[in-house]
């Protein structure tokens, strides 16, 4: 057992340190390799339509279910499409889904959890209570009603999985806001006179964001892999659009003689989570952020 | 008494919003269910005929009360597909999901709670990084991928155990377990890193306190102060996280019911909601959202029981 100093002390010197260095590496290269990984997979993304892939549609059915060669790197699936390019373009919509539906998390939770906050009484009781019952049904099953009947599709499942991550922000905006409420500069603010709308974006806002913006990293794992679990049930974009939840789902059933139909998108959807899951934590141990009660 | 009134008043407001909330969701949304039925290319006359057939041209405060008397009577109305009662097609289907869900959270504690001691217990040392560093590799991966893994890894090229297919309880224990076996275990591969998370962290905080201290100074061995001593005070948290992980594991159990074929209530809400099923989708998740929040009520009380601290702060 260690005692307690030994368990603390790397946290407060970390704290000391200019803001972010916690990218340069202290002991292990994880945090660099992620963000290779990421800088890497988003720049594929973005530039997917204009790097010469093979259209990630039309299959060669001549070709199905080759594995890994030179001129496929990837190999192809069941219709001969290029895994390739289907990976590239299917990370083009989940990275589009995370960012999509994190920003409308952190942009509707965060004004929800300041209001909630620093006006309190009737507004608090009614944000948080709104936010309560959304929280009352399993986010997944809740994504999944809700995909059902806007119908599948990219802008909805941005909007869907966005939409169920508006109580979690709020929670932490309010948590801190109430915090925050409550310091002389605020004080200091209200006795200058300055309005209310002043001193909730000027005051505080600024001092949610090192709570919201790490917690945002962590959401989009999470927003990936929902967006993954819709995928595989069908209910992410529509097919022969690629998706990396969908192309598992739809090559599962060769995983004998293809396994690497299946396993070459989930091993990149499993390294892009993990390479943000790293970086979160390393945000969140930065920023000494509690793992607050969701 | 009081307390326990006001507890019973916030429960039923909370269940009554949870009503509000599910017919919101399948009423309110665009997206036309008659369209959704019929699909893109039914002619308007059909789709007036088929609106009028559901009830879905009256007002939506009509039909929402309409709705909540039959929902509360037991009737939460027919499955567009298969014509079956919803509730019927629920309690088919419940003792698959429970059976699926109570398996892989025992896996699940089976395996994070002495990962999680020991980390705590050898806190900075390589053990407790290679702990640490493999649950934050499982909570990487989606649930699908782990079962996708199994089943390639022991039923494709091992042979060892079935990849799809359930045998119920009546085709013997025997049977069922190896059914079963998979799909709890890819769910519980997904829960474990929570837990063990979570009770490392506690466990890590609980053996600086002051009475572990005086426990050592007595000379109690170290396994007596972790399992007797710490692991009850840390067991706390990890109680309300099963709860709240009760929302994660209905969510999971839609993916890994529907990647090994078991015939529970994950698969009806995916199929459902993939066929547009209106009122299946409406009932199920009416259902899964009050019975959720009747498992956190649950745990809440446990909790209160169990911790000392609660129950003499109540007391008092």
């Amino acid at each position: 057992m260690r005692s307690a100093a030994s368990v603390l002390r790397p946290a407060q010197e970390r704290r000391r340190a200019p803001a972010l260095l916690w990218l340069r590496v202290h002991a292990t290269p994880a945090p660099v390799l992620a963000t290779a990984w990421l800088v890497l997979i988003v720049l594929a993304a973005i530039a997917a339509p204009w790097i010469g892939l093979r259209s990630p549609i039309d299959g060669d059915l001549m070709d199905t279910l080759t594995p890994p060669n030179a001129d496929y790197w990837f190999g192809t699936d069941s219709l001969g499409r290029d895994i390739f390019s289907r990976s590239i373009y299917g990370a083009r919509v989940s990275f589009f889904v995370a960012t999509g539906s994190v920003s409308i998390g952190l942009l509707f939770g965060g004004a929800l959890g300041l209001a909630a906050g620093y006006f309190s009484g009737v507004v608090d009781r009614i944000v948080m209570g709104a936010m309560t019952v959304v929280l009352c049904f399993p986010a997944l099953i809740l994504a999944i009603a809700i995909v059902s009947n806007l119908g599948p599709g990219l802008g909805n499942v941005t909007i869907t999985i966005g939409f169920l991550f508006v109580p979690a922000f709020a929670r932490i905006g309010r948590a801190n806001t109430l915090v925050f409420r409550e310091r002389e500069f605020v004080l200091a603010a209200q006795a200058l006179g300055a309005m209310v709308p002043r001193i909730l974006l000027r005051e505080i806002l600024p001092n949610l964001m090192p709570a919201l913006l790490s917690y945002a990293l962590v959401m989009l794992s999470v927003a990936i892999l929902a967006e993954a679990a819709l995928g595989f049930l069908g209910l992410s974009v529509r097919p022969p659009e690629p998706s990396w939840g969908g192309m598992v789902a739809s090559e599962r059933g060769n995983l004998g003689e293809a396994p690497h139909a299946v396993f070459i998108p989930a091993l990149l959807m499993f390294l892009s989570v993990l390479a943000i899951n790293i970086l979160g934590e390393r945000a969140r141990r930065w920023f000494d952020i509690k793992s607050q009660a969701l | 008494m009081r307390r326990f009134f006001w507890r019973l008043v916030s429960l039923l407001v909370i269940v009554a919003a949870v009503t509000v909330l599910t017919f919101a969701i399948t009423e309110i949304l665009p997206g036309d269910t008659a369209v959704a039925i019929l699909g893109e290319s039914a002619t308007p006359d059909l789709i007036a005929a088929l609106r009028e057939e559901l009830g879905l041209d009256r007002p939506l405060t009509v039909r929402y009360v309409e709705w909540l008397s039959k929902a509360l009577s037991g009737d939460l109305g027919h499955s567009y597909r298969s014509n079956e009662a919803v509730s019927r097609m629920v309690l088919d289907r419940l003792p698959v999901t429970l059976e699926l869900i109570v398996l892989s959270q025992i896996l699940a504690l089976v395996v994070a709670v002495p990962l999680g001691i020991l980390a705590a217990y050898r806190v900075g040392s390589r053990l407790d990084r290679l702990i640490t560093a493999l649950s934050v590799g499982f909570l990487s991966t989606p649930p699908f991928l782990l079962g996708i893994l199994l089943i390639y890894g022991i039923s494709v090229h091992a042979g060892l155990l079935p990849a799809a297919g359930f045998k119920s309880l009546q085709d013997g224990w025997g049977a069922n377990l190896r059914s079963m076996l998979l799909p709890s275990l890819t769910l519980a591969l997904a829960e474990c890193p929570v837990y063990l998370r979570l009770l490392r962290a506690d466990m890590i905080t609980t053996l600086q306190q002051d009475f572990v201290l005086v426990a050592r100074a007595k000379g109690l061995e170290p396994h007596e102060i972790l399992l007797r001593h710490a692991l009850k005070l840390s067991s706390f948290s990890l109680v309300t996280v099963i709860g709240v992980n009760m929302g994660r594991l209905v969510g999971g159990s839609v993916i890994v019911e529907t990647m090994f074929s078991l015939p529970g209530i994950g698969q009806m809400i995916a199929t459902a909601a993939f066929q547009h099923d209106h009122f299946a989708i409406q009932g199920v998740i009416l259902l899964v959202a009050v019975g959720f929040v009747l498992v956190n009520l649950l745990v809440d009380a446990i909790y209160t029981v169990l911790d000392p601290r609660v129950r003499h702060a109540l007391r008092s």
